[in-house]
């Protein structure tokens, strides 16, 4: 009796901490008998590598905020600003590499200004950043006049949208290297851990000595960098800036974050997490497209299945 | 006389952890029926599964002579049993009269609109049969906390409570705040409410329980009469072990040079005015105030959390310019603060990383580099959790989840091995078993005597003047006295917190 309870209860463990790789293996292995022939093989696990490459590095961005316990809303209209303003520096004739650095460095900018308003003046993040998105957006629609930039950008800007290092393709490469790189941060370095202590009490991490508002404003400069990289990279990919191209990465890099949250540890957000849960969205949308499920079905799948992921983890936390 | 409430041989088992073994308690009604017990010993599960948050694993609860169930709290309501925890259930923007209603049907005019002024004169009566004097149109957030209390206990009384559970009703209350409690408490009981009283304090429990029952282990070990025990003989219960409670008398100052001294400290929202004073290496000084006196503000001020309009504060002789914790911290202040689940620690996160939240500077891999080294840090957090003897599974075990006394062990962790040269303590033992409160002065002592200057702020008086060598007296955001703590009594303290016309107080 003891043990059998004992154990019941450390499989519901089980559930709660691993849930979202549990669903993603499940899906693998759904869509593996489903499709055998294309699913799993090792050209569609790198096209589906690719395919999430944009929305995992805008979601580690979001990711970053959200370890402070703050929202960013402007994170798409981040992306096509990044997008919009490299391809039109580059089409301009500015060399390529201080055309991203620009895009990279404006957006840190804006997102410093974010962050500032949410600490210095201690307005909701989720309206200082709603009302930064729409003005991104009007400075978007400014600089292009409303239309798309495709003609006159540079074969070498296409490069890292659309070539590859032997079989993988560069997004890929470069989604690693992100998610690598802010795994490192915020795991790894002090900076990080400051992080995690203000989403999980600033009162105690001020009493601490941590610098609260610093810290929380360069969190929302790199989550912009992460959002505006992300549209430089669309560019490149697409070989054309649209004004509102990231728009439709906003809602999946925070679907990404909460599957994320519920895949390790306590409901934390953390980069691996919310790499697993981009995952998740791709195997989703590559799967479901091989097996020709509408577009609009998809939406609806994947929406359930945050909220089922969500339920499992609420339902182990509770007594 | 009748039994209101009887619980027998309740069980509780949470996992492999087993919390509750054999919980018993019977309330006769109109009685206030103390429940005491260290941290751990299962007070709060048993309160939990009588009003329907847990359900027990074993044993009956019988209400009024009939077994029932207590499904959920909604069920523990729908019988007449009122639970006030220690942290507040009020609605912070909500005004005091809404508060009353919250949860249950608001007065209600034609189509659903409310009619506040019933629900105005409903809430004035209320606060009439309760003795209780406040403008019941301010928002409880502004509302000092015995107010708030005072609320509490009404609102749970409007649902036709027989039973109201208090859960250390008098954390934050001082003691004229108490008094006013105390009072309102005896009223209800002649008006046939019964009360269950959970408190750390062992006075109170004598002032205004008539039963006490004592928890030790998960497990009633006692029910017998206040007036048939002593202070002593009830901790000797609660601890397993005669003569527990005896503080120890603080080492001897040494007549050190001057740890820190504040000159005429004032600060913008005068809350403290005009405050100086001293502490030796070594020393302990004791403050003293009722609530709104300015102690903790005092503390705050010199931790940089206020802003200081006029004075100075000087450590080991020379002036600290502090404007934020973080010049505090590096001209080697540091601060125990008040409310450790609000301000001290970061629940969601490990022991481990509690520990070395402020030190993470002395575990990088580098000193040069800002990278942490996990290896170091999880030696380092052992070493102190061996030197606190804090009880933990492991330095990975989420700190929410530790019981008061070890997640206040874990706050003053972190701060001990930074060495700082003063330590300000606001509260340091509330909510603390008696066993963790000895370990707690014992430490405090042994920094003193390596050297630091230490300031505590307590309302627990008699515990005040046991560890301090000095008390100073607040009242009105000044320092009122300072007085050599030599055959001090509590009399002498509280006289001066009232003022010699008696213009603070009731």
């Amino acid at each position: 009796m003891e043990t059998s309870h004992a154990k019941s209860v450390r499989n519901i463990d089980v559930v709660k901490e691993y849930g979202t790789l549990i669903a993603l293996a499940c899906l693998v292995g759904a869509f593996s008998l489903l499709s055998p022939a294309v699913f799993p093989t090792l050209p569609n696990l790198i096209n589906i590598l690719r395919q999430i490459s944009l929305l995992a590095i805008i979601a580690t961005g979001a990711t970053v905020v959200t370890v402070i316990d703050e929202f960013d809303l402007s994170i798409g209209a981040m992306a096509s600003f990044g997008g919009v303003l490299a391809a039109g520096l580059v089409t301009g004739g500015m060399s390529i590499g201080l055309a991203i650095l620009l895009a990279l460095l404006l957006a840190f900018v804006f997102g410093l200004a974010n962050g500032f308003l949410v600490t210095y003046f201690g307005i909701y993040s989720f309206i200082t950043t709603l009302a930064m998105g729409t003005i991104l957006g009007g400075i978007t629609f400014w600089y292009t006049g409303g239309s798309t930039i495709f003609g006159g950008i540079p074969d070498a800007f296409l490069w890292f949208g659309q070539s590859s290092l032997g079989p993988i393709p560069i997004p890929t490469i470069l989604m690693f290297a992100v998610v690598i790189a802010f795994w490192f941060i915020l795991s790894h370095l002090e900076f990080g851990r400051r992080l995690y202590a203000i989403g999980g009490n600033p009162a105690a991490a001020r009493l601490c000595g941590i610098n609260v508002h610093r810290d929380k404003t360069i969190a929302f400069g790199l989550t912009a960098v992460l959002a505006a990289a992300t549209g430089v990279i669309l560019a490149s990919r697409l070989g054309s800036a649209h004004p509102t191209a990231g728009g439709g990465l906003f809602l999946q890099s925070y679907a990404a974050v909460f599957l994320g949250m519920t895949a390790f540890s306590n409901g934390v957000p953390n980069v691996w997490g919310t790499f697993v849960g981009s995952l998740i969205i791709g195997v989703l949308a590559n799967g479901l497209t091989i097996l020709n499920v509408p577009y609009f079905l998809q939406d609806i799948i994947t929406g359930c299945i945050i909220i089922l992921a969500v339920i499992t983890q609420s339902a182990g936390a509770r007594r | 006389m009748p039994y209101v409430l009887e619980t027998e041989g309740i069980q509780k088992r949470f996992g492999g952890t087993v919390a509750l073994t054999h919980g018993s308690i019977r309330v006769c009604s109109g009685q206030v029926h103390a429940l005491v017990g260290e941290n751990g010993a299962g007070k709060s599960t048993l309160i939990k599964i009588i009003t329907g948050v847990y359900r027990s694993d074993g044993g009956r609860i019988i209400w009024n002579g009939h077994p029932v169930t207590v499904a959920n709290p909604e069920s523990a309501q729908d019988l007449g049993i009122a639970v006030l925890h220690q942290h507040r259930a009020l609605v912070p923007y909500f005004t005091a009269e809404e508060n009353l209603f919250v949860g249950r049907p608001y007065p209600k005019r034609r189509f659903a609109v409310v009619d506040w002024a019933a629900m105005r004169a409903t809430a004035e009566k209320t606060l009439q049969q309760l003795g209780v004097h406040l403008d019941l149109a301010t928002r409880v957030c502004e509302l000092t906390p015995a107010q708030q209390t005072m609320v509490e206990v009404a609102r749970a009384l409007s649902t036709s409570a027989r039973l109201v559970i208090l859960d250390e009703p008098t954390a934050s209350l001082s003691s004229t705040e108490t008094k006013a409690l105390f009072a309102m408490i005896q009223r209800l009981k002649r008006m046939g409410v019964s009360f269950v009283y959970v408190s750390h304090r062992l006075e109170e429990v004598f002032e205004i329980a008539d039963t006490v029952t004592v928890m030790r282990n998960g497990a009633t070990v006692a029910s017998i009469d206040t007036s048939e025990i002593d202070k002593p003989g009830l901790i000797a219960l609660m601890a397993g072990e005669s003569a527990a409670a005896v503080i120890p008398s603080p080492p001897d100052c040494r007549l050190d040079d001057i740890a820190i001294s504040v000159h005429n400290l004032s600060t913008v929202d005068r809350e403290i005015s005009d405050v100086s004073f001293s502490v030796r290496r070594g020393e302990i000084l004791g403050i003293y105030g009722l609530i709104g006196s300015g102690r903790t503000a005092v503390l705050e001020a010199i931790y940089g959390l206020r802003r200081i309009a006029e004075g100075t504060v000087r450590i080991g002789g020379s002036e600290a310019r502090i404007t934020d914790p973080r010049t505090a911290i590096a001209s080697g202040i540091a601060l125990i603060p008040e409310d450790r689940m609000a301000q001290g620690l970061v629940l969601n996160m490990s022991l481990k990383h509690n520990v070395t939240l402020p030190l993470l500077r002395s575990v990088r891999l580098n000193p040069r580099l800002s990278i942490i080294n996990r290896r170091a840090e999880s030696e380092f957090s052992e070493k102190m959790t061996r030197r606190l003897s804090i009880k933990a599974g492991n330095m990975d075990q989420e700190v929410s989840t530790l019981s008061g006394g070890n997640q206040q062990k874990v706050v003053l962790a972190r701060w001990i091995a930074a060495e700082p040269r003063v330590f300000l303590c606001d509260e340091p033992t509330s909510g603390v078993d008696v066993g963790a409160r000895r370990e707690i002065y014992s430490l405090l002592y042994s920094l003193a005597s390596r050297g630091a200057g230490i300031v505590v702020v307590s309302s627990d008086l008699p515990e005040l003047l046991a560890i301090s060598h000095r008390v100073g007296v607040m009242a009105s955001g000044r320092l009122v006295d300072m007085l050599d703590n030599r055959a001090l009594s509590p009399r002498d303290v509280l006289a001066l917190c009232y003022g010699e016309d008696g213009s603070i107080g009731d």
